[in-house]
């Protein structure tokens, strides 16, 4: 029995160890095993976002910029009359043409100025001078003289009328002297002017200079035979000059825009009386925006590119036949040399103010970089320094039942860039997008690659209510624009995803699931959690999350998203939760711009009473004056001040707002029109929310 | 008093026309003594409760861990590498792989089901190797208490001796089966949460088994030299 003996001291021993030990192993505090299933095994997939964002194309970069350079050569344009039988001179003591290139003995118009620095802003590039009227260059008559068959495309048509308009290529600054004198007879601003045709110029290296080089022989005669056809009359009847008086989307402008090349930088200078109508409306009676249509046509905007709007107040000389749609029997006089006391010389000409209209359009960068060019050089010439106009109140004319007395005028230009306004695109992986539990129970971390909320049930095993938040630092470019989602309408948050518990089986071999089935064991039940798509589709009622509001927050310039979490429809398991937000133009307004359509706006508009008073009016200007020897007082310039004094049974109109800008606002308005965006995606951010029961795994003491 | 002798002895004699030791002529062998009567020896009996009874103990608890744990309590695994490690700490070096696979913190999907897994599979194999112990221990003792008594002499002497260390035999048996038991409870199931029937079954009775399985062998599979028929210790 020594054996038990020794076993028994052994064992004696050993428990004593043990419990001298067995302190540690009493008092050892270790993890409790869960009660109910680890949810925290199951796995949402990996989101595989579908969303797009809306990314202005942009052209490719090219190492060299092409500048297009289009000069309007209408009538107005050069101050000049188009009526032959009329009471004013072309030419004379008392009367000029020249309008905003008017030229008087050594000086010349503002206008010949800002050519000059527009050109200097194009230095380095490639730049082309085009000439625009009224003359037209129709489908068919091109056909006619063979330069395209019936087969040929629009942007082949477009490229051989730019050839066709082409003035000059590479110019030097003072291509701009020969486009005017002080007798405008044939003048760059001529209706039909021979200067339209330069092919000679351009046949010396066989048209290499141009975008169809070898057409220049064709393309000299087509041109020489429009002007021909304009200088003897046949000019409307062949349809080589503008429908003014039938055709009221017929303008100059529009011939412009849907003859550029966008592939170039194109700055488009307008005489805003040139525009006839800007709106009109459809034989059905549908309104129709001519300069939206023309800009969506083209896809200005949907290509990416922008528009820079410039007005020029200029000084000008000459003699108005049509302002807007309203066209005049006897031309408006604005601006004209002054006398000395004795009437025998001509102390100095006294332009008035108008302004002028230019349009730059291209790729953003490329306008921004001209235009700040352009401001560059029109801040330093000293040609455009000084005051100009009548020095001592010598011209008047009547607004508002008023005489305004010219006073001296300086150069003056305003300017904007109206671009396609990009309110940001707001995603899960948006910088500095932050998901927060804002009120209630939870945590917040990344996993699986999205932002999840994490909401674990009270003491008693219930969940409550939680508010969420998102916050993203404000993105995009506003371009002009202001977000105002007041009325915004459409947001939502929704589940698009869940895995919840779909079945307890017995714990056995032979229980079979889906694959796509989650299944956790546990004692002797499986718990089997199904994922499902959509799982409130047509019944978000029974959703948890509900999108309280998506508002800016100014302070913080941020945008705040709030979803309220409503705890007692929370479920075990996950929810994969899309907020989806789109915007409307409604919700990008446009910013007024003080000059365009705030408090100093330099635009007027004109109603057809207003077109048919002054119609009228001129018409009874040429019928009671046309047979006298001299022209009245009273029409020597502007309708002269205002009076009381009936004419001919007619009240004396205010005189039309020729050194305003008219239809400068609906401009503006149509080309914004053009670059909103009607619907574009805003907000689509998704996260997930795990919903634990007590005791998730993510507690759990660290060692 | 007369040695029994074999059949065979009796048959050499009887060709050989011997007599009995005593002198007198034995009747002759009748037709059924003839017959061939196989009895299971007392050594086969003892060989065969050992087997049955601690095989059983031994094949119950086992059984229910590898088969009837995946069905029952899967799942309810308590962390016990962790806590061997916590109590001794001198083991990482051995245990301290086996605890980070077990490891569920900051997990989450498949890694997390792994582990639990894992842990699963610790826990399993830390109660079988405490019980396999304890089992072995017993069927030690018992064993080395049935050797010292298998000696004929003094058989009266002898089995009061053997009854008496019976007794302190079985204190013994018990108490290495309850701290085993212990040492599974401390170190594990009392971490289990909402613990059931099964949770006892699997864990505890393989223990209880044991002390009932060693006391059986004692009292049924004593040496004959203490054991009787209607004796403490029966014979088989």
């Amino acid at each position: 029995m020594r054996w038990l003996k020794a076993i028994l001291i052994g064992l004696i021993l050993l428990g004593t160890t043990l419990v001298l030990s067995g302190c540690a192993v009493v008092g050892l505090e270790g993890e409790a095993t869960l009660s109910k299933p680890n949810l925290s095994v199951l796995e949402m997939e990996p989101y595989t976002s579908e969303d797009v964002e809306t990314i202005l194309p942009t052209q490719e970069g090219e190492d060299y910029l092409r500048v297009d350079l289009w000069l309007e050569a209408t009538q107005g344009m050069g101050g000049i009359n188009p009526h032959d039988d009329t009471i004013y001179p072309h030419y004379g003591w008392k009367f000029r043409e020249g309008g905003f290139h008017y030229r008087f003995r050594y000086s010349t118009g503002w206008y010949e100025d800002v050519l000059k620095g527009m050109l200097y802003a194009a230095q380095g590039s490639r730049t082309r001078v085009l000439r625009y009227g009224n003359e037209r260059l129709p489908d068919a008559y091109l056909m006619d003289q063979g330069l395209v068959d019936a087969s040929a495309t629009p942007q082949v048509i477009r490229s051989l009328r730019r050839d066709l308009l082409t003035y000059e290529v590479d110019p030097l600054p003072t291509v701009f002297s020969e486009m005017s004198q002080e007798q405008m007879q044939g003048s760059f601003y001529s209706p039909g002017s021979p200067m339209m045709n330069r092919m000679a110029r351009f046949m010396k290296d066989g048209g290499a200079e141009l975008e169809n080089p070898g057409m220049v022989e064709k393309m000299d005669q087509a041109l020489a035979r429009q002007i021909d056809a304009i200088a003897s009359g046949r000019g409307e009847e062949e349809e080589l000059l503008s429908k003014k008086s039938k055709e009221e989307n017929d303008y100059p402008l529009l011939y412009a825009l849907e003859n550029i090349d966008l592939s170039r930088l194109s700055v488009i200078l307008c005489d805003p009386a040139s525009l006839r109508a800007l709106s009109g409306t459809s034989m059905e009676g549908k309104p129709i925006a001519y300069i939206r249509q023309i800009l969506e046509e083209r896809g200005i905007y949907t290509q990416g590119l922008a528009v820079g709007l410039y007005v020029f107040r200029l000084d000008y000389v000459g003699q108005l036949a049509s302002l807007g749609a309203a066209d005049f029997r006897e031309p408006l006089i604005w601006g004209k040399p002054i006398f000395d006391d004795k009437k025998q010389r001509i102390n100095y000409l006294a332009p008035m103010p108008r302004l002028i209209l230019a349009l730059v359009l291209g790729e953003k960068a490329r306008v921004n970089g001209y235009m700040e060019k352009l401001n560059a050089r029109l801040d330093s010439d000293e040609a455009l320094q000084g005051l100009r106009g009548p020095l001592e109140g010598e011209l008047t004319y009547t607004r508002n039942g008023m005489t305004i007395t010219q006073q001296p005028f300086r150069f003056q230009y305003w300017h904007t860039v109206i671009s396609r306004p990009d309110p940001g695109f707001y995603t899960q992986h948006s910088q500095g997008a932050l998901l927060k539990i804002a009120a209630g129970e939870g945590r917040v971390a990344n996993q699986n690659g999205l932002q999840t909320a994490f909401f674990t049930p009270d003491q008693a095993g219930k969940q409550g209510d939680r508010i969420i938040t998102l916050t993203f630092p404000l993105l995009g470019d506003k371009g002009g624009t202001k977000l105002d989602l007041s009325s915004l309408k459409g947001a939502k948050a929704h589940v698009i995803s869940a895995i919840q518990l779909t079945q307890i089986l017995p714990s056995s071999s032979q229980i079979t699931t889906d694959e796509k089935d989650q299944v956790l064991a546990l004692r002797d039940k499986l718990y089997v959690y199904s994922q499902q798509e959509e799982p409130f589709i047509g019944r978000e009622e029974d959703s948890p999350f509900t999108l309280d509001s998506l508002a800016l927050d100014r302070e913080s310039e941020s945008l705040v998203c709030t979803v309220r979490v409503d705890g007692a429809k929370l479920k075990e398991g996950y929810y994969r939760v899309k907020i989806s937000a789109d915007l409307t133009d409604r919700e990008m307004k446009w910013l007024p711009v003080p000059w365009i359509d705030g408090k100093e706006s330099l635009s007027a508009a004109i109603t057809r009473e207003d077109i048919t008073l002054w119609e009228t009016y001129s018409q009874a200007i040429h019928e009671h004056e046309s047979d006298k020897k001299r022209i009245a007082k009273a029409f020597s310039h502007a309708w002269g001040p205002y009076t009381n004094l009936l004419y001919h049974g007619m009240k004396v109109p205010d005189f039309p707002p020729v050194e305003k800008a008219p239809g400068l606002e609906e401009l503006v308005t149509q080309i914004r029109q053009a670059a909103s965006i009607p619907v574009s995606s805003f907000v689509r951010f998704v996260f997930d929310a795990f919903v634990d029961h007590q005791g998730s795994v993510q507690t759990v003491s660290p060692r | 008093m007369v040695p029994p002798q074999r059949a065979s002895q009796w048959r050499e004699q009887q060709q050989m026309g011997s007599a009995s030791p005593l002198g007198r002529a034995t009747p002759p062998p009748t037709k059924r003594d003839m017959q061939v009567k196989v009895k299971y020896s007392n050594k086969t009996r003892v060989f065969l409760c050992y087997i049955l009874v601690f095989g059983m103990a031994l094949a119950l608890p086992i059984a229910m861990l590898v088969w009837v744990y995946p069905y029952t309590l899967v799942g309810t695994a308590p962390d016990v590498a962790e806590n061997l490690l916590q109590t001794l700490p001198g083991l990482r070096r051995w245990l301290g792989a086996t605890a980070d696979a077990a490891s569920i913190h900051g997990l989450s999907g498949t890694a997390l089901g792994l582990a639990l897994v894992a842990r699963d599979l610790h826990w399993r194999v830390f109660v079988g190797s405490v019980f396999l112990l304890c089992w072995l221990l017993s069927l030690i003792l018992q064993l080395l208490w049935r050797r010292s008594y298998r000696r004929p002499l003094m058989a009266s002497r002898s089995t009061r001796r053997a009854v008496r260390s019976f007794r302190l035999m079985m204190l013994l048996i018990f108490v290495l089966n309850f701290l085993g038991g212990a040492l599974v409870y401390f170190l594990g199931i009392r971490f289990i949460s909402e613990k059931t029937f099964w949770d006892w079954a699997l864990f505890a009775a393989g223990f209880f088994l044991n002390i009932v399985a060693a006391w059986i062998c004692f009292r049924l599979a004593a040496p004959p030299a203490i054991s009787g028929k209607h004796g403490f210790f029966i014979r088989l």
